[in-house]
């Protein structure tokens, strides 16, 4: 059995004044996959990823990065485990690609490297390898407002691969992107994790991306998990009635099911 | 897809810093203002009644007493001084807000810190002459809390620009009223807490420079070391988490900094508004917004600015004399205005 990067236990949580989002959520994902969360709107995916990254405290329950509990990890030493590109990023007007992608090697400046000092050759090579991996190299000098929207979220995806983490997180990556960008970053998606063996887990809306970019697929509907495994087995037409609450037809394309979202 | 680009140097490129606004133009930019500092810095010495040449001021200084030399060196040196730290100490305190708050419209002064550190340092004045020589820390816990009512009020689920100034202007104007009604209860007996109230930096002396030195300097110097972290705090807070910072914590120490910096120079020179706003508004147009060069960069034209302002101030309507926060307040309120009116498509004031 594969290990486990992520293993949720018993996770209650809610919004002040809103009823409980989760309520004994139990979950596990696989190291070294690509794993997808999909749901409804409302259903909690991007929150979960939040709860994952700390950036939301669980009210009941323990969330397990590896063997070791989240809780006790301090901030810093989160950050060279686990990278997140969140959704909705913003960059003041001037900053270039290469400042941004550099700004991932804050976790593992100590001391004096914090003053803004150049970084070690650790440092500058794995920038240069997040910029290479995203096709950015050459990009350094461009300010992200100059970039178009598919190399802007590449620029953000960059600097989470030059924190030098195994795990990346993945907030909704396509969005806003158009289709051509969609499957550049996808791609990009599946070549991280066979080249550089990274565990990528991700949030979609589409439903046929997530099918097919992905190992596993984790389902999340009233606040807990509908079904999760190899897309090609779990997702069908009960599936996505008891998720999304709409009948969707689901057919057969190159021995993968494909949803008629339309 | 992934295009294959190699371009030679590109780690090189990766970490110069700040561009667009290059390393040759950052040096450009701190050399020239520099050199406009020295030469201003003249300018204010000849400034006034008495008047020497340079010759005779180094000579004076350093070689064998000269009377005029010794009497500029006592009246108008200590102000020269504490004008260029605390210029430098209010831009850089404009720098730690707007990263702080992430607001490009925080200035110490129109968030009402200068307020609070100013009523603070009029009680004691006023009340307890006693604790004359706490009078800068007294000052620091004014501001702080003046900061926190400010902060704490306009909280709602996060920071929104429009607000934190509009309360920041409301708790400016209390602990302005508050000041005006201690120092009206004085009678014009104590000229200290006039001084105080125009912000005026006429009658200091050394050891007013001295006080302004050691805090100012420890702020200064400590807010060298907030630069990376500013930088990541201009990102979204959940980025800068996902970077291993303590977002929370670090607001606290960088704005504690920030408080500082404006309380003391509040307490040694009087409220000054505006210039935590303009400094750092030109700082960015200049060496762009890394807070690697921001930071020195405002110090510099901090100082520079207030320097200008207070000899301008000087010499208008000599001989009489308007301080130096009355000229900041000239320029400053309508560049505050013209900055709010551009900031309104991207901030949704």
């Amino acid at each position: 059995m594969a290990s486990k990067v992520f293993t949720v236990q018993g996770l209650s949580f809610g919004f002040a004044g809103a009823p409980l989002l989760f309520d004994g959520l139990d979950l596990s994902l696989n190291e070294g996959v690509v794993t997808t969360i999909i749901g409804a709107n409302g259903c909690g995916k991007s929150t979960l990823l939040n709860l994952l990254t700390k950036n939301l405290r669980p009210s009941k329950g323990t969330i397990h990065l590896r063997n070791g509990a989240l809780a006790d990890l301090r901030a810093e030493d989160l950050a060279k485990l686990v990278a997140v590109v969140h959704q909705g990023n913003t960059a003041p007007f001037d900053m270039t690609v290469g400042r941004l992608v550099s700004m991932g090697r804050f976790p593992h400046r100590s001391g004096i490297g914090r003053l803004g000092r150049a970084g070690s050759e650790e440092d500058e090579a794995a920038v240069r390898s997040a910029l290479e991996a995203t096709g950015l190299s050459g990009f350094e000098q461009r300010t992200l407002s100059s970039l178009s929207g598919g190399q802007k979220q590449r620029a953000w995806v960059a600097m989470a691969l030059a924190q030098g983490t195994k795990v990346l997180l993945l907030d909704e990556p396509t969005t806003f992107l158009d289709v051509r960008y969609q499957l550049e970053l996808l791609r990009l998606v599946r070549l991280l994790n066979k080249e550089r063996g990274l565990t990528v887990v991700m949030v979609l809306h589409d439903i046929n991306q997530a099918i097919h970019y992905s190992d596993e697929v984790v389902a999340l509907a009233h606040g807990g998990v509908a079904a999760q495994g190899d897309p090609a087995q779990i997702v069908d037409e009960e599936l996505l009635e008891q998720v999304y609450g709409v009948g969707l037809e689901v057919v057969s394309v190159n021995g993968k099911p494909f949803v008629l979202n339309v | 897809m992934l295009r294959k680009q190699r371009a030679d140097g590109a780690a090189k490129v990766a970490r110069s810093g700040s561009a667009p606004a290059s390393m040759t133009r950052q040096v450009a930019a701190f050399v020239v203002t520099a050199a406009a500092l020295i030469a201003l810095f003249l300018v204010a010495v000849n400034t006034g009644s008495l008047q020497v040449s340079p010759s005779q001021l180094l000579s004076g200084l350093f070689v064998e007493y000269d009377d005029a030399v010794a009497t500029i060196y006592d009246l108008r040196f200590p102000r020269i001084f504490i004008a260029l730290v605390g210029g430098a100490a209010l831009a850089v305190s404009g720098v730690l807000l707007q990263a702080v708050v992430r607001n490009p419209l925080a200035d110490p002064g129109v968030i009402g810190v200068n307020a609070g550190a100013s009523f603070f340092a009029v009680v004691v004045t006023m009340l307890f002459p006693a604790l004359f020589y706490f009078t800068p820390l007294i000052a620091c816990a004014g501001g702080a809390i003046a900061f926190v009512l400010v902060y704490s009020l306009s909280w709602q689920g996060g920071l929104s620009p429009l607000r934190i100034i509009l309360v920041g202007v409301a708790v400016s104007a209390l602990f302005t009223g508050l000041s005006a009604a201690v120092g009206a209860a004085s009678g014009s007996v104590s000229s200290s807490v006039t001084a105080l109230l125009d912000a005026n930096i006429t009658m200091k002396t050394w050891s007013d420079f001295t006080s302004m030195a050691v805090y100012g300097g420890v702020g200064l110097v400590l807010s060298l070391l907030t630069c990376a972290r500013c930088d990541v705090l201009m990102l979204e807070d959940k980025t800068a988490r996902s970077l291993g910072v303590n977002v929370e914590l670090s607001r606290v120490v960088i704005s504690a900094i920030a408080v500082l910096l404006a309380s003391i120079t509040t307490a040694i020179v009087g409220p000054i508004s505006f210039l935590g706003l303009i400094a750092p508004h030109l700082a960015r147009l200049v060496v762009g917004t890394g807070h690697k060069a921001l930071i020195p960069y405002a110090m510099l034209l901090g100082a520079f600015l207030l320097l200008l302002a207070d000899t301008i101030g000087r010499t208008v309507i000599a001989p009489m004399e308007m301080s130096a926060a009355v000229c900041m307040s000239i320029v400053g309120g309508p560049a505050f205005i013209l900055l709010l009116l551009r900031a309104g498509g991207r901030y949704g004031i």
